[in-house]
Formats: C-alpha cells, sequence, structure tokens
C-alpha cells in the first residue's frame, strides 16, 4: 500500500441525507470522474468550531479519503491509498 | 450482592479501524506506526502479531519478523472518533460504565444483566451492537471485580467472551502468571520472580509480611491481587471528571536534540497544550513537572511547587525554564514532558495590576481565536516549527472532559 498525501480541493457530487447521513457518489480530481464504488469508513474531527467530516471511499481500484469542511461547505482530497 | 463486573476490550483496535478504512487490508499482516520516522508499533493486526510483531516493536523490527508487514501510518483523529462510537453504544446500555483507555472499558453489569435473563445473553448484545454500530469486533470478560474481568477478556481473542464464575476462579489463577494481571509490571513481575513467585495461585498464597517486607503497603495489593480480590468501583464516565489529579503532555521529538534553544522550544510548546486543556477546564495548578527523556531511554522528572498556581501558558513556560535551568542535560533528549499537578478547579484568576490583567486578557483573546479556529491558529512566533500534528493517543485519553487532549 501506498499513501499519498494530496490536499487538494475537489469537486463531490453526495447525497445528505440528514446531518449524520452524506455519502459522497462521486468527485472530480486532476479533471477525471471518480465513482464513488463505496464508503468504507466516516469520521468526523473537530478543528476549533469548524466540524471536518472525513470519508475513506474507494472507486473500485485506490482509496481516497474526503474532508468535507461544514464551514466552509468545501470538499478536499487528502490521501489516496495506492495498492503496491 | 455479588457484583457482575464486564471489561470490553476491541480487538486490534487501530488496525481494525484502518482494516475499515480499506478492506483490502483485511486478514494481511498489518502495523499502525505513529508518523515520524522513530516512532514505535502502536498496534498490530492479528495476522501480524503470528508472525511476532508486537505492540512498542521499532517498524524495522517489525519487518524483520515479517517481511510483508504493511506499515499504516497512525491516525489519532479515526481511532478517537470510533471510540466515542463504541462508548455511545455502551451508553446505550447502561450509564454504569468506565472508559479505561481508548479502546477499553468497564461495565458494571450486576443490576444490568437481568433485563438480559443473564450476563452472556448481555455480553452478546454488546457485541452485537458494537458490531453494527461500528463495523468492529471487541472481545468481553465478565467476572465478579475489574481485575479479573480484565483478564478474562484477554484469554478469548479475538471477538471473544469469557465468563469467569467464582467458582472457577481458583484454579485459574492458580496457573496464570503473574505478569498476566493489569497493575503488575515487568518489574515487578522480575521481582516476584527473583522471589520464587510466577503464578497468581502462589502469589495469593504468599507470606503477607515478606511481601510487606519487600513492597511496603504495595505487598497487600500483591497479596489481594494474587488471590483475585479486587473491590475498586466503576468510575462512571461523568464522576471520572473529579479523579484527574494531572493535565499532561509529552512528546517524542522527530530527532534527539542537545542543544537548549530546542529543548526552551518544545517547552513553549508544551506549555500552550497544558495551559490550554487547563483553562478549558477551568484549573490551574501549583506543582508542575518537567519530565525528560535521553536517547537511550534514560527517563526522569523534576519538579517544582509554586506559590500561585499555574494556569496561562506563559507562567507555565517561566516555570518550566526555571526547572529546566536546574537540569544539565548529559545525553541527548529523546523526549520532553510537562504536568501541572495539585491542581484547584474552578479557578477564576484576578490579577491586582494592570500588567497582570493585559496578560490575561491577550491569554483569553489568544484562546477564543484558537477555540474559532482550532489549536495553534495563533500563537507565539517561536512555536511555529512545533505545530502540533498527528500524535498517538495517550493511555489517559477519555472520549470526554479533561482527559480528551484532541
Amino acid at each position: 500500500m501506498r499513501l499519498e498525501d494530496i490536499g487538494e480541493p475537489v469537486i463531490v457530487g453526495a447525497v445528505f441525507g440528514s446531518p449524520s447521513k452524506i455519502r459522497p457518489a462521486w468527485f472530480i480530481w486532476n479533471g477525471r470522474r471518480h465513482n464513488v464504488i463505496e464508503t468504507n469508513y466516516t469520521w468526523v474531527e473537530r478543528k476549533g468550531r469548524t466540524s471536518l467530516h472525513h470519508f475513506a471511499v474507494s472507486d473500485g481500484a485506490d482509496i481516497f479519503e474526503l474532508i468535507l469542511n461544514t464551514e466552509s461547505l468545501t470538499w478536499r482530497l487528502e490521501h489516496v491509498e495506492t495498492p503496491g | 450482592m455479588n457484583r457482575t463486573i464486564l471489561h470490553v476490550d476491541m480487538d486490534a483496535f487501530f488496525a481494525a479501524v484502518e482494516e475499515r478504512c480499506n478492506p483490502a487490508l483485511r486478514g494481511k499482516p498489518l502495523a499502525v506506526a505513529g508518523p515520524g520516522k522513530r516512532t514505535v508499533i502502536t498496534t498490530s493486526s492479528y495476522a501480524a502479531r503470528s508472525f511476532g510483531v508486537r505492540t512498542g516493536m521499532s517498524v524495522g523490527q517489525g519487518k524483520r519478523l515479517c517481511p510483508d508487514l504493511i506499515v499504516v501510518r497512525c491516525d489519532h483523529r479515526k481511532y478517537s472518533h470510533a471510540s466515542r462510537a463504541v462508548l455511545t453504544v455502551l451508553e446505550s446500555f447502561t450509564p454504569a460504565f468506565e472508559p479505561y483507555s481508548v479502546d477499553e472499558a468497564f461495565i458494571d453489569a450486576t443490576l444490568l444483566q437481568r433485563r438480559f435473563d443473564n450476563i452472556s445473553n448481555l455480553a452478546m448484545k454488546i457485541k452485537g451492537a458494537i458490531r453494527r454500530e461500528t463495523g468492529l469486533t471487541c472481545s468481553i470478560g465478565a467476572a465478579p471485580n475489574k481485575l479479573l474481568a480484565k483478564l478474562a477478556s484477554g484469554k478469548n481473542k479475538p471477538d471473544g467472551l469469557t465468563i469467569l464464575n467464582p467458582e472457577q476462579i481458583p484454579s485459574l489463577l492458580e496457573k496464570t502468571p503473574v505478569g498476566e494481571l493489569c497493575g503488575i509490571g515487568p518489574e515487578t513481575t522480575r521481582q516476584l520472580k527473583s522471589m520464587g513467585i510466577e503464578t497468581c495461585g502462589r502469589l495469593g498464597r504468599f507470606p503477607l509480611d515478606i511481601l510487606s517486607m519487600r513492597f511496603g503497603v504495595y505487598g497487600e495489593i500483591l497479596s489481594r491481587m494474587g488471590r483475585g480480590e479486587d473491590s475498586s468501583p466503576i468510575h462512571c464516565a461523568k464522576e471520572g471528571e473529579t479523579d484527574v489529579k494531572s493535565v499532561g503532555h509529552s512528546v517524542t521529538l522527530p530527532t534527539d536534540v542537545e542543544d537548549s534553544e530546542t529543548v526552551t522550544n518544545v517547552l513553549h510548546t508544551l506549555s500552550e497544550m497544558v495551559g490550554r486543556r487547563a483553562r478549558r477546564h477551568e484549573c490551574a495548578g501549583y506543582r508542575l513537572t518537567l519530565t525528560v527523556r535521553y536517547s537511550d531511554f534514560l527517563t526522569f522528572s523534576r519538579q517544582k511547587t509554586f506559590p500561585a498556581p499555574l494556569r496561562t501558558t506563559e507562567q507555565i513556560y517561566e516555570a518550566s525554564l526555571m526547572i529546566n535551568r536546574e537540569i544539565t542535560l548529559t545525553s541527548p533528549v529523546r523526549l520532553l514532558g510537562l504536568s501541572l499537578g495539585n491542581l484547584v478547579f474552578g479557578f477564576q484568576p484576578n490579577p491586582l495590576l494592570p500588567e497582570d490583567r493585559r496578560k490575561e486578557a491577550l491569554q483569553e483573546a489568544l484562546d477564543r481565536i484558537n477555540d474559532r479556529y482550532g489549536e495553534f491558529s495563533l500563537g507565539y512566533a517561536g512555536q511555529i516549527h512545533n505545530f502540533r500534528g498527528n500524535r498517538i493517543i495517550s493511555p489517559s485519553w477519555r472520549p470526554k472532559g479533561i482527559r480528551n487532549s484532541t
């Protein structure tokens, strides 16, 4: 497994069910659309008064960590984990 | 009434959370290690453990034992979130539980078990609820006290359930090595071995006067532990706050340091971390302890008691410099720690001098900004290189209150 730090803003299409049920459906990174096949794990981090919702998602090949900043309503791709 | 205590112990917790994040890791030899180059393995998966990979080993040691070992960078934010989720599940069963560490808790099931017919049903319901809510497994031990419940939970891992009935306890303890009991560390185990005591059974029968001569008041506690006796109560999550005796932080440095400038710089950062936590919980401390660990792991502490309680970052920093000036470093430093003790709670500063009032106002303003934007959003220029990054969770971490340092 190889973990790469990215830390770039990304465009995400997400389904907002309820405050605790946010499901990223796809995201665009480097001009390429990645469909989220599975959300493996989610967790929330507090930074001051801001909540950062982390999503470990898979596009079927790699694992991506997306972060939603609930203060600015922006998404960021934090890490990519690739096999090998 | 006989007590029934459950000890809930998450299985290879950090590794299991990482496996949840990346299912491709499941079943593979996996180790979770700190973010720095020199940190040790904090948890390993059961597949890795079968190769002999253990907590506390260096990553290099682990790789030598298991060349295919996958090392994942530890992310305490994930684990503390998962820990809170587990404790929320426990809270849904009873308020009578005690978070013991990030991945362990005790539950007083004395009355609770009646609602579930028996202890086995209750334990299985708890295991099921934890798995459903978090996707993680745990092992549970049930026994008449905390000491034995903790011993029991380790008997059948992972995903196990061990119920110790009172009549089974003497035969179990007869052959249990003393080191398996919580509270008997390697040094005590070594000392007991030198006295010919290797099992709990022998410890429990050993003449008390000899144990007391060797260990002082701890001798009687050891004797009781050997017989499986423990009357310590469950410290419920909310009550536990009053038990806090100190507020501290320590940091393992990225490289060993010898120069005093770096040491004082780190002390400044630690002062801010300790002070922030103390101020958030409206406490101040009369005693400050500075802990130093050399590169050869020799560790020592120096402490000083002050006439007025320390609370602001500046007060703690200046006090730490006073202690540091009395220490002559003889080796490169690997770890530094600061701890505020002799605490007073509900402390409200009331400075008389205008200069002190200005300092208080500055501290308050800094705290408000960092409350709003996150830790170290605004701080002293000298701390900029010591930005508090992703750390390992301290064993004393708690999901709520003063022990919650995340």
